[in-house]
């Protein structure tokens, strides 16, 4: 597990919004991609990754606001 | 602990001309009965609650009590409905580890590209000190007495 990762965190391009990528164990490099978590885990373990980090990506139109009770 | 803004690019706008945008996520670890994930969440001070996608309880094993749901509701009054969740949550930097059980809610995406990840108020918030430094876009997280939890 990273500490204090996100310190050396490379952007992340827009070619991935709306996916779940895979970091390396350094979250330095991301080296894979997938529609649903699921295929992001396989994908990574495909690429060799033994200690991933997973981030889901907001669609690329789309910007986050907050989700309240209602 | 502190933690730099992630940056990301998305189509340029009136607000991120640049198409730059920064959000403050941390590392989380969400540990249920059957296996531990490793995601990158977006803090969210203004979330009433800790909203994890389905897929990952399902994934973990969290102990998912269906009796128990609540409707979300967003600023244009979008809604989706949550499901109550147990899991053991864990945000680790530098030298120090926060380590909780907590019921969250988990919501139920009927498209994984609509998927996200919030630590809001309840469940996660709640314990902690957060300051967002915009300036250095950067953001700390300092444990309260609030938090009944682990801190290692």
């Amino acid at each position: 597990m990273p500490t204090e990762r996100g310190n050396c965190r490379p952007i992340v391009p827009i070619e991935y919004a709306g996916l779940w990528i895979a970091w390396n164990r350094e979250a330095t490099r991301i080296v894979a991609s997938g529609r649903t978590l699921d295929d992001a885990i396989r994908a990574a373990e495909a690429a060799g990754e033994e200690e991933p980090s997973f981030e889901k990506l907001p669609k690329a139109n789309v910007r986050i606001v907050s989700l309240r009770r209602s | 602990m502190k933690f730099t803004y992630q940056q990301y690019i998305s189509p340029a706008s009136p607000t991120a001309p640049s198409g730059i945008v920064y959000r403050p996520v941390v590392p989380l670890r969400i540990i249920g009965t059957a296996a531990a994930v490793f995601s990158w969440a977006t803090v969210d001070t203004g979330s009433d609650d800790t909203l994890l996608p389905l897929s990952v309880g399902y994934l973990v094993g969290a102990k998912l009590d269906a009796s128990q749901t609540w409707n979300l509701e967003g600023i244009a009054g979008q809604t989706l409905s949550a499901v109550l969740g147990e899991v053991t949550l864990e945000v680790r930097g530098g030298n120090q580890i926060f380590r909780w059980l907590q019921k969250v809610g988990f919501v139920d995406f009927s498209n994984p590209q609509d998927e996200v990840f919030l630590l809001g108020h309840a469940g996660c918030l709640d314990y902690f000190r957060i300051t967002c430094d915009g300036h250095r876009r950067e953001l700390e997280i300092d444990v309260t007495p609030a938090l009944l939890g682990q801190v290692i």
